[in-house]
């Protein structure tokens, strides 16, 4: 491990050499047939039935982050995003697949050799007054992590909360307030901070700008370009606004119950989309850019919990032939990053 | 200033209310039908005999000036005497000798309470869904729904009667002695207890599974915090803000509870002074308990809200 000096251009420069110091080609984040299940009911009724069912969450997802770049992963509520998001940082235990981190698999570490790699995963929360603990002042929630993981001598912890502040566009003023005191785009600003005061190499922001007023929104988004853009940081991005997703990110990833179904560079996967799904979200952006909530998509949706054998989109896809129903079709790769999930696409 | 200023707002509002609440009990009582002068004097009563009690204690006053003069006396300290009672004892000497039984006997149900639905209530939160919660929930709503003199009965029958642990009847007071009163008050103080302890742990639970779900719980493990630590400092912490409130409100009931429980167990504080009192129409001794019971809720209360106050910050700034 190298160490930081607090000093701000020292900080600036220990986070480029940072993402400079591993091969570049090795991606920062590699998840390999990534599968999450939940328990469907528990307890006295799970035991009195036949046995416990399972819901695919997450199935057998695969994809890579490369170093500084920004993957939109979108799709409608339920779609699994989430999920991925927060088991890509341990906090659900995935059932099968890899992931792995600059090289290091941290799918099944324990707990006392992951906290090393804690810091390098920062997650970035949906609801801005949830994701702050109510008791705690910003000053608070910002140190506490930063003495867990001893980031810096602590004499230097005030001086670094300062510098996250500043750089996700706050006052330092700002420290002893508590975050019912604070508006919710200067909250979702505090636990960006919250975030940098990490230098971490992967940000998963899950939906980060859903809750917050439109006027807002713009200028969170621009942190996060700013963000990207200075320090090389790899950013996660969980959205359903295929708008927001266009602006922000390199790649988009588009998920359907569990399945990533197309991953695509930005500039492909709007012009030209190959998924039938992914084609009925980008027909949805209509002149007003109605986003993914609710059932615009037409036809019947999945059914996550019965566990059926087919391809996931084939109650709504319009391209549907009988082989569909056999098995959910391979990913396969088209061209050079451009992955899809469709026994079909050569038709559209 | 946004503590301080919270404070005597509070107290402020504690006053108001048990001036307006002292005048109320007092309305009531004098509305009330029945007639201390025939209740004391009984059927022996001749139109003299009552005219002259009722000069004696100033009964033949209109309504709003016994008002007056009663709270004079009591913002002079002085609660009167008893106006059936034999001795005509001065009220402060009554409750000096009751008060501190039923504080003790509230106070001792009031931990059982407390002690009984940590536990259970943060094990069912922990083993949601699990066996543990199903139990903890049943025996709570069990708890609730039993009729507390029915459930006394039942603590006699079993502890007293058949096992022989507890005495069935009477109390030893705290100031004679105070491992006598810890044995004698078990039952009464269980009894009580049990209710409350339904409530508490029903509260707790829910309010621990809901925090769990807050995303600054999510963020703090993310960090890699032990899993007591995040428990500690970002689930229990934020949620005992609404359990303590809800101790707060019980504490109501709690009094009213005392008031049956003293009759079962035989045991002699306010809640048996202020039932003899309302049976024998001893207006002073009535007015007396009833603002004591008023004093202590909205002292409770006060206390409630001022440990609120300092555990969550939005509440004052």
């Amino acid at each position: 491990m190298w160490e930081e000096s607090a000093t701000s251009a020292a900080f600036c420069m220990a986070m480029v050499e940072k993402a400079a110091q591993v091969d570049k080609n090795t991606p920062l984040l590699s998840v390999r047939e990534l599968l999450v299940r939940f328990k469907l009911g528990d307890g006295l009724a799970a035991a009195l039935s036949r046995g416990p069912s399972y819901l695919k969450a997450v199935d057998e997802v695969s994809f890579d982050v490369g170093r500084g770049e920004v993957l939109g992963l979108v799709g409608e509520s339920g779609s699994g995003k989430t999920t991925i998001g927060k088991a890509i940082l341990r906090l659900y235990e995935p059932q099968s697949g890899s992931i792995v981190v600059n090289g290091v698999d941290i799918t099944r570490m324990g707990d006392r050799a992951l906290k090393h790699y804690r810091r390098d995963l920062q997650m970035v929360f949906q609801d801005p007054l949830s994701s702050l603990n109510p008791r705690h002042t910003v000053r608070t929630s910002l140190r506490t992590p930063l003495l867990l993981h001893k980031i810096c001598p602590s004499s230097e912890v005030e001086q670094r909360i300062d510098e996250a502040l500043t750089r996700a566009g706050l006052s330092p003023v700002f420290k002893p307030r508590y975050p019912h005191e604070l508006s919710g785009g200067q909250l979702q600003r505090v636990a960006i901070a919250r975030a940098l005061t990490m230098s971490p190499g992967l940000v998963v922001a899950d939906e980060p700008v859903s809750k917050l007023d439109v006027s807002v929104r713009a200028q969170i988004l621009n942190l996060f370009k700013d963000l990207q853009a200075k320090f090389g940081i790899s950013i996660i991005f969980i959205t359903h606004d295929l708008r927001v997703a266009r602006y922000l990110c390199h790649r988009i990833g588009v998920m359907y119950f569990g399945k990533l179904v197309e991953i695509a560079s930005v500039e492909e996967l709007f012009t030209a989309p190959k998924h039938p799904y992914t084609k009925a979200l980008l027909g949805t952006l209509g002149a007003e850019g109605e986003n993914l909530d609710g059932a615009q998509v037409a036809g019947e949706a999945f059914n996550p919990a019965a566990d059926t054998t087919g391809c996931r989109y084939y109650a709504r896809c319009p391209m549907r032939v009988d082989h569909c129903k056999t098995a959910h079709p391979p990913t396969e790769t088209i061209k050079p990053g451009h992955d899809i999930a469709c026994y079909e696409w050569r038709r559209s | 200033m946004g503590f301080l200023w919270y404070l005597t707002i509070r107290i402020g509002g504690a006053l108001a209310t048990i001036a307006a609440g002292s005048f109320l009990i007092f309305l009531i009582m004098h509305l009330a039908p029945g007639d201390p002068a025939l209740a004391v004097l009984g059927e022996s009563a001749t139109t003299e005999t009552i005219a002259a009690y009722r000069a004696e204690h100033g009964l033949d006053e209109p309504v709003l000036v016994q008002f007056v003069i009663w709270a004079k006396m009591v913002l002079q300290g002085d609660l009167g005497k008893s106006i059936a009672l034999a001795g005509k004892f001065p009220i402060s000497d009554l409750l000096v000798t009751r008060l501190p039984n039923t504080i003790f006997i509230g106070l001792y149900g009031l931990v059982i309470a407390l002690v009984i639905s940590l536990i259970a209530g943060t094990a069912a939160a922990l083993r949601q869904g699990k066996l543990v919660d199903t139990v903890a929930t049943g025996v709570a709503v069990l708890g609730i729904s039993m009729p507390d003199f029915w459930f006394s009965y039942v603590l006699i029958l079993f502890f007293a009667l058949s096992l022989d642990w507890f005495p069935s009847y009477g109390f030893t007071p705290p100031g004679e002695s105070l491992i006598g009163a810890f044995h004698s008050g078990f039952l009464p103080a269980l009894a009580i207890a049990a209710p409350m302890a339904g409530v508490f742990a029903r509260i707790l639970r829910a309010s621990l599974v809901e925090t769990a779900r807050r995303e600054y719980v999510t963020a703090a493990r993310s960090y890699g915090f032990a899993a007591p630590f995040v428990f500690i400092h970002y689930v229990f912490r934020n949620a005992i803000i609404p359990f303590v409130t809800v101790l707060g409100l019980q504490v109501r009931y709690l009094l009213g509870g005392v008031v049956i429980i003293e009759r079962v167990f035989g045991i002699a504080g306010m809640g048996s002074l202020i039932v003899d009192g309302a049976f024998a129409r001893d207006y002073p001794v009535v007015q007396a308990c009833a603002l004591t019971f008023l004093a202590i809720v909205l002292s409770v209360n006060l206390i409630v809200d001022i440990v609120c106050a300092l555990l969550d910050p939005r509440r004052t700034r």
